[in-house]
């Protein structure tokens, strides 16, 4: 994403610049409890959010947010800084989803966003004169968005929240995921795609404020 | 985007290098941008308070135990305990086990040296007896040879 599409899609977030991030990591290596705690403080609200979205349950997603920072904090050691903080903690994040859908035996997730919708659906739904930035954002709009993003399938929701919500790089998200960068650009095509559809077909009923 | 292409991304085939700038085209695109714009503005799930305690209270758990002062007293007392015990194995006498030794004593030494010498050698090996905490028999107190003086040899001089 280029530095100017980051600029005007991401909202502001409370992001640790670089050297404190690095400051407080090497403290909490050490096993200084402040330091790992303001890690938490950081990144809680997001990691949550994103279980959230792939977790539909409230209190399960609470319990596996807590988990991905109890197992940050047990592998710290591990972390030898090849990937960002940040992407090491939504690869954990991540990884407890896919466990937990493995263990309750969900069918296979299909890269089809949704069986309704056909390709030549998502070869037209991309409308340049659509403008989603001019839109009102109110609370029935954000449930629509929301709604969208949860008929997304796992694979989909997963590049589409950690790349438009979070700002990962797409190098970022295909070490999250361990998938390649290619990968991770259809299916962020895809989502995007699948999106605006759900969107665009609200509006069409009426729902535009 | 042509169909082909579309089907590609669905089954997540590799693309050619003139297909992936397509694709890359497409997702810098302004209503791909306006899509991004929407899904970057849902609403963060921000944790509750009693949620941010589970979650220390869990990582108390597999934390090691931080390693707090102590006051003075928690090891002043048991330092003072050990040097008086250590003192009083040192300084405290020492009682045989079992049955009190007793002190041999030759009598015939006794005999043979006269009152005087054996007067003193009971003394001295009563007091020596005493010393280490030794019982001297009381029969061998008597048992000494008493010695006479004939007076009536005085009386005839």
């Amino acid at each position: 994403m280029s530095s100017y599409l980051r600029a005007m899609v991401l909202p502001e977030r409370r992001m640790m610049d670089a050297a404190t991030e690095e400051a407080l990591l090497s403290r909490a290596k050490g096993r200084d409890w402040e330091a790992f705690g303001r890690i938490v403080d950081a990144y809680q609200g997001r990691v949550l959010g994103y279980i959230r979205r792939m977790v539909r349950d409230e209190e399960e997603a609470q319990d596996l947010a807590q988990e991905v920072f109890i197992r940050a904090y047990q592998s710290l050691d591990r972390f030898d800084g090849r990937a960002s903080l940040r992407t090491w903690i939504f690869r954990i994040a991540g990884n407890l989803c896919i466990d937990r859908s493995r263990r309750i035996k969900r069918r296979p997730q299909t890269v089809a966003p949704d069986p309704e919708i056909e390709a030549d659906d998502l070869l037209n739904s991309l409308d340049e004169r659509w403008r989603p930035d001019r839109l009102l954002l109110d609370d029935e709009l954000v449930a629509c968005i929301d709604a969208a993003v949860d008929s997304l399938s796992d694979k989909l929701k997963n590049v589409l929240y950690l790349h438009d919500h979070e700002g990962l790089a797409y190098e970022e998200i295909a070490q999250a995921l361990d998938v390649p960068v290619g990968t991770v650009k259809s299916r962020l095509f895809l989502a995007r795609a699948h999106l605006q559809k759900q969107v665009q077909a609200y509006l069409g009923q009426g729902g535009e404020a | 985007m042509k169909k082909e292409l579309l089907d590609k991304l669905m089954a997540e085939e590799a693309l050619t290098a003139a297909e992936m700038l397509e694709l890359e085209e497409a997702l810098e695109s302004q209503e791909s941008a306006g899509v991004a714009w929407l899904a970057g503005r849902l609403p963060d799930e921000e944790p509750s308070l009693e949620w941010r305690s589970r979650l220390n209270q869990r990582l108390a758990d597999h934390a090691p135990a931080p390693a707090r002062r102590r006051p003075v007293w928690h090891w002043l007392a048991p330092l003072g305990a050990a040097a008086c015990l250590g003192a009083a194995l040192v300084f405290a006498p020492r009682f045989p086990e079992g049955p009190a030794p007793t002190a041999r004593f030759d009598e015939s030494e006794m005999v043979a040296s006269g009152l005087e010498d054996a007067m003193v050698a009971a003394y001295t090996a009563v007091s020596a007896a005493e010393s280490v905490g030794v019982s001297y028999p009381d029969a061998r107190r008597t048992s000494v040879a008493p010695t006479y003086f004939d007076w009536s040899q005085l009386e005839g001089r």
